[in-house]
């Protein structure tokens, strides 16, 4: 059965057939072995296609060709003897077949060398003009004439392929062969450099003729035919020819404009300038450039425009920091991103400049000494934070390394400061102070939110400090007072504190300052069955003889409370409220015993010998007071040593005592002015007058206040050489040997959330606890658990 | 047979009195016992230094201390029978010209054999502790410390430092009051690293030195070799 062209082809051809032809086609060969008959005949229509293409060729003589190559590879097979094996036939195809191969080769050949004699005449981009019409032409004409051949390509090409033969290409790879090997070779050169210069026209602002440099590409991709299997291809040719002279040019391009503009510019508009190309150097690929070039184009660029300048840049960093720049800075990290390691040093600069402004922040501030006010202190650390916080979020896309970097600086100076220089416990202190401030009531009022605010505030701070313990201990000590002497400002703040800081240290962190919240809810209903309990005992006489009051039982163990060191007798009125109570108390509780704290007592006394329009002024007192005032139930006047003995008040806490109400003109001293001494005696001021009716004499004294902080600093270092020994122990309870470096690393790392422990502090609770016979030196380094 | 010897000593300690070496010695302690009737198995001072003093050892000789190792002196002065008896038997000397021998014999080798010295060195803290206690005061330790730590003894010094005076110095200055065993045994360690390495090369922060040595390496570097420590320096 005679093959059939394929129909699309035949669509084609008719679709033309209109248009006579030029030159009438040679007679048809009439022998089926004639080759060169056969040639002649095949040679007007490979002409026509190559050169005359839209004028098609009719139906008939389409048909006539595509028989001609049928018969002519056929025709030894009819011709031949019947006897002949199938092998010899295949041979006999093959031999006639190569004929008509080759001549087909011979004829690409010479209408490339015409082609090419014609090419070297022109340049540039007439070059390129010519260049893609006649690959246009000449593949165009291939893909035509791989379907007229393609009774060669499917029985003699392909048994030449199938026996191995690498130099014979089915005949559209054999037009791109040809191609290669007699024009591409001699011509790339001139090509490339009519692409490259069309594309620095380009980068130079010019419009171009973008599709000549894409067909260019799509026609060295073509030629990529792959040497080990022609029906493959690859992007070698193109890698080779295009690529690697397009990223070089590109390369010396940007090196040379960078160069200039920096010569004659500043580093900030290159950062535009560099933004700008790299921009447009994208949005070319796809423009007309194979997507493959993305990435090497990129590097190259970014090598050229960014990583040779880098060191300018991470120069210009420290300006732009100091000056805020954070638009530039943003642009810098962005540029600096895409190189690698480009952005280390920034971020190490950055770190120094943050630790910078802290201590410098901290040393405005500092200048007040120990009265230095713990807000002032707190908002000069936040400020500096709040800014390069933001400054990391904005222009640094909130980067993790950056980040590190500014909690690094700020680590720093939250810790090591000038205001703690002497005592590296001040920070945590005046953090826990500035907490209380926000946390006590205060003439204004503040709004939920504000105080919301504030306290996420002191979280921030809180997130840096490395003596976490003393922090506690003096947040424990504050939060103790506004609990005991009812100054929260809020009982939802408090709260909300508390799981603030548990959420960031821990359960165990807060557990005694739960337990103290807890004290007083118990204390509340404590108080409320004691009243019922009063009722029932006691008749309504008798209950007018105590004294109202209002009890709350701390367990020792949660409250950072220290019984008082003053010896103190208290009033009989008082000892029959007390007792009364603490019967009740132990009715409910057996055992427990019950210490009374009484510096921390407080009660009104009414002073009915003193009235403001009939109404008698009332004192808010401490007990000490109290104590020292009922004396004068008694007594118009009272001396010295009389006070002394009654109240066995020790001179520090009974002068300053005695000192405010005087002060007050509560009671008046005689001789006038004397000093709290022997031989001093007090009289009440039956003329006090006051603008308020309600006094509070209740004054914190300073000097018990600074007692407390210096008690407070003590038992921290206590404190920490019992969690030092008890993680040791801890440790090697588990291990029972353990090399010396490594249990001191170890420890640390169990105690680094609460502070830093230093090694020789350390070493100091091993010597200890070796000493103790906890732990036993083996040999080498190693320590051994002694149970 | 010794086998059998040590074997018929455990079984029936009765047969072992009868040992010849055994017998003499005991006879020979028995001669030195202060007060036999209520102490048989006890020599006391008086009594030690009558028998020091027949063997030609000095009392604050490093030599005493020598003779207080092999016989296991609990105490300073003190000598118990089981010790005198098992001490001497073990080197097989009956004597007490052997005994003075043997003596000086170890004296001569205490800088150069480190077992020996290291025996002396560590027995000397118990000899030298009171009853009951834990700790040395300073005072004894210094004592003890200048006889084990120069010559005939283990001479602490090398030709740049003379490491025991900067010791005994530091320890004044920082008014030490006691040294407890682990200080006593690694003051030793750490006399033997300064005498191979005498630049400290040995010693870093992070090693497992009792503190008192570290602070004493600081106190040298600040002290004594200022300038010479670079860390230092390069913390500021």
């Amino acid at each position: 059965m005679a093959p059939q062209p394929r129909p699309d082809i035949v669509t084609n051809a008719l679709a033309t057939m209109q248009k006579a032809a030029a030159v009438p086609p040679p007679p048809m060969p009439t022998s089926k072995d004639d080759i060169n008959g056969t040639w002649r005949f095949l040679e007007w229509g490979v002409d026509r296609i190559m050169f005359s293409l839209k004028e098609g060729v009719d139906l008939r003589t389409y048909m006539s060709l595509y028989t001609s190559i049928h018969n002519f590879c056929t025709a030894q097979k009819a011709a031949g003897p019947t006897t002949n094996t199938l092998h010899s036939t295949h041979r006999g195809a093959h031999l006639l077949g190569e004929e008509l191969y080759h001549r087909l080769n011979t004829y690409l050949k010479q209408h490339l060398a015409g082609v090419h004699a014609e090419m070297v005449k022109h340049s540039d981009e007439a070059l390129l003009t010519y260049y893609i019409e006649q690959w246009n032409r000449y593949t165009t004409a291939g893909t035509y004439n791989n379907h007229l051949f393609r009774y060669l390509n499917r029985h003699w090409v392909k048994r030449e392929m199938d026996e191995g033969k690498k130099d014979i290409f089915d005949i559209y790879t054999l037009h791109l062969v040809r191609w290669k090997e007699d024009m591409f070779g001699s011509t790339q050169n001139a090509v490339m450099d009519a692409v490259l210069r069309l594309v620095e026209k380009q980068r130079n602002g010019e419009t171009i003729e973008q599709s000549k440099v894409k067909q260019v590409v799509d026609s060295f991709v073509a030629l990529g035919i792959d040497e080990s299997d022609s029906t493959k291809t690859n992007l070698d040719v193109y890698r080779q020819y295009f690529e690697r002279p397009f990223i070089t040019a590109t390369g010396k391009y940007y090196e040379a404009e960078s160069k200039a503009f920096l010569g004659e510019n500043s580093v900030v508009d290159y950062m535009k300038k560099a933004e700008r190309r790299l921009d447009e150097e994208k949005e070319r690929v796809p423009l007309y450039l194979l997507a493959e070039i993305m990435q090497p184009l990129m590097k190259c660029c970014e090598s050229a425009l960014i990583a040779a300048h880098c060191q300018l840049m991470r120069d210009e960093f420290q300006i732009l920091l100091d000056n805020d720049r954070e638009e530039d800075m943003a642009r810098m990290y962005k540029l600096l991103s895409r190189i690698a390691e480009g952005l280390d040093p920034l971020r190490t600069r950055f770190e120094a400049h943050v630790r910078r402004a802290g201590h410098l922040a901290v040393e405005k501030v500092a200048e007040a000494g120990d009265n230095l006010d713990p807000k002032a202190y707190v908002d000069a650390l936040l400020e500096v934070h709040t800014q390069y916080s933001g400054l990391v979020q904005t222009a640094f896309t909130g980067e993790s390394e950056f980040v590190r970097s500014l909690d690094n600086a700020c680590r720093e100076y939250v810790n090591r400061n000038k205001v703690c220089q002497k005592n590296s416990a001040r920070s945590p202190e005046l953090l826990a102070k500035h907490a209380d401030n926000v946390l006590k009531r205060s003439t204004k009022a503040t709004e939920e939110d504000d105080m919301e605010k504030m306290l996420n505030q002191v979280m921030t701070v809180f997130k840096y400090i490395e003596d976490k313990d003393v922090f506690q201990k003096f947040y424990s000590r504050t939060l103790a007072k506004r609990l005991v002497n009812g100054t929260s400002a809020s009982g939802d703040a408090e709260t909300s504190m508390i799981s603030k800081l548990k959420d960031a240290s821990g359960f165990e962190y807060t557990n005694k300052l739960q337990r103290m919240f807890q004290d007083m809810q118990t204390s509340k209903d404590l108080n409320s069955s004691y009243d019922e309990w009063c009722k029932d005992t006691f008749d309504a006489d008798d209950r007018k003889e105590g004294v109202d009051a209002y009890y709350q039982i701390l367990g020792t163990g949660f409250w950072p409370l220290q019984p008082a060191n003053t010896p103190f007798v208290a009033p009989a009125t008082i000892v029959k409220t007390y007792e009364r109570f603490q019967n009740f108390y132990n009715s409910k509780h057996g055992g427990r015993k019950l210490t009374w704290l009484w510096h921390l007592c407080k009660g009104e006394i009414r002073a009915n010998y003193a009235k403001m329009n009939k109404v008698p002024y009332t004192f808010q007192v401490s007990t000490y007071q109290m104590a020292i005032l009922l004396l004068f139930n008694d007594s118009d006047t009272v001396t010295y040593d009389d006070i002394a003995s009654s109240t066995m008040l020790a001179k520090e806490t009974l002068d300053p005592s005695l000192g405010i109400m005087l002060k007050a003109k509560v009671i008046i001293a005689s001789p006038e002015g004397a000093a709290s001494q022997s031989g001093t005696t007090y009289s009440l001021n039956y003329g006090f007058k006051n603008k308020k009716l309600k006094v509070n004499l209740n004054v914190a004294i300073k000097a018990e206040q600074k007692q407390e902080a210096e008690d407070t600093h003590k038992t921290i270092e206590e404190d920490r050489k019992m969690l030092m020994q008890s993680a040791i122990v801890r440790i090697m309870k588990s291990r029972k040997t353990m090399k010396h470096a490594v249990l001191v690393g170890e420890t640390i790392q169990q105690i680094k959330n609460r502070f830093s422990p230093k090694v020789a502090d350390i070493k100091k609770c091993i010597d200890i606890l070796i000493e103790k016979e906890y732990l036993e030196r083996l040999e080498g380094d190693d320590l051994g658990y002694l149970a | 047979n010794a086998s059998a010897a040590v074997n018929a000593f455990f079984n029936n300690p009765s047969t072992a009195a009868a040992n010849p070496l055994r017998k003499s010695l005991n006879s020979t302690f028995d001669k030195y016992r202060d007060d036999p009737r209520n102490e048989p198995d006890n020599i006391d001072v008086g009594g030690t230094s009558k028998l020091l003093g027949q063997l030609q050892i000095e009392l604050d000789d490093v030599g005493a201390l020598i003779f207080s190792d092999i016989v296991s002196s609990p105490s300073l002065g003190k000598i118990t029978r089981e010790g005198f008896v098992d001490g001497w038997a073990e080197v097989n000397i009956d004597s007490l010209p052997k005994m003075r021998n043997l003596v000086l014999q170890r004296r001569s080798a205490l800088p150069s054999d480190r077992d020996i010295f290291k025996n002396v060195y560590n027995h000397t803290f118990t000899l030298a502790l009171a009853p009951g206690a834990k700790t040395l005061p300073l005072e004894m330790a210094v004592e003890f410390w200048r006889m084990l730590f120069t010559p005939p003894a283990y001479d602490w010094r090398t030709s740049s430092t003379p490491w025991l005076d900067w010791w005994l110095e530091f320890l004044q200055a920082k008014k030490t009051k006691a040294v407890n065993k682990d200080l006593w045994k690694q003051t030793l360690s750490f006399a033997e690293q300064t005498m191979r390495d005498d630049s400290l090369g040995f010693w870093n922060e992070e090693s497992s030195w009792p503190s008192v040595i570290d602070e004493f390496v600081e106190w040298i570097e600040k002290e004594k070799r200022p300038g010479r420590g670079g860390e230092a320096m390069e913390v500021e």
